[in-house]
């Protein structure tokens, strides 16, 4: 029988990246897909194991543009990290305001 | 080790974690045997070998460990579902085990303990032995 799992995530934001850590126990670097379209995240991951067997599976809308080419994944210890750089906006002008 | 059991249910010993807005947490554990071992399996993801304890006496197996997730005070939080604190839990396993072989490994996230069965707990295989001829019973 295959099972949907959802994985515990933690997300945080600096100006330049969205970071998202995922805890996906007993998953293999080749048996987990991270995919960004449009603005949507996906997470899907197989695992076949005494403890469990399924899919970890969970979806993301993202509030930012994301640079397709800033995406850095990397699965350590069962701990997805996932850095998704922001595409960068101009920077705001300065005005300066006179006192007329 | 200090071998304090705490209530099966709750993995986590409440005053030791925080509270996100996800449930309780558990941490799934699997024990398995065959014929010349148990296998007993902990999901405990983003941890080092040094954070995980395993101790075994008799047929007390005890497991430890401590999570801990670094904060990045730079950043803003959207989500942190995913939970820090002590997990202890210590069960007994219903056939004696050789602790002098019991094997820890940690792969992927998943501590793997081996507990191989010691020789009174592992099933002897008794030949059965043709018997040729008449048995006579009783006799003259």
């Amino acid at each position: 029988m295959s099972r949907i799992f959802t994985p515990a995530v933690d997300i945080f934001e600096t100006d330049k990246a969205i970071t998202l850590l995922a805890d996906l126990p007993g998953v293999k670097a080749e048996d987990l897909a991270v995919d960004v379209h449009d603005d949507v995240l996906t997470l899907t991951a197989k695992t076949e194991s005494a403890l469990r067997s399924g899919t970890f599976f969970r979806q993301f809308t993202l509030s930012e543009a994301i640079d397709q080419s800033k995406i850095e994944a990397a699965l350590v210890d069962g701990v997805l990290k996932l850095e998704l750089g922001k595409v960068e906006k101009s920077k705001p002008r300065q005005i300066s305001v006179k006192a007329g | 080790m200090l071998s304090r059991s705490w209530p099966a249910r709750s993995l986590f010993r409440p005053s030791d974690f925080r509270f996100f807005d996800v449930p309780t947490p558990t941490v799934p554990l699997n024990v398995t045997q065959d014929e010349e071992k148990f296998v007993v399996r902990v999901e405990l993801p983003g941890m080092k070998p040094e954070d995980i304890s395993v101790a075994a006496e008799k047929n007390q197996l005890t497991i430890a460990a401590k999570r801990t997730i670094a904060t990045d005070e730079k950043a803003t939080y959207r989500r942190r579902e995913r939970v820090e604190g002590s997990f202890e839990r210590s069960f007994a396993l219903p056939q004696p085990f050789d602790a002098d072989k019991v094997e820890a490994k940690y792969a992927d996230g998943v501590l793997t303990v081996t507990l191989p069965k010691s020789a009174e707990a592992k099933p002897r295989k008794i030949a059965v032995t043709a018997v040729t001829g008449v048995v006579k019973e009783g006799g003259k």
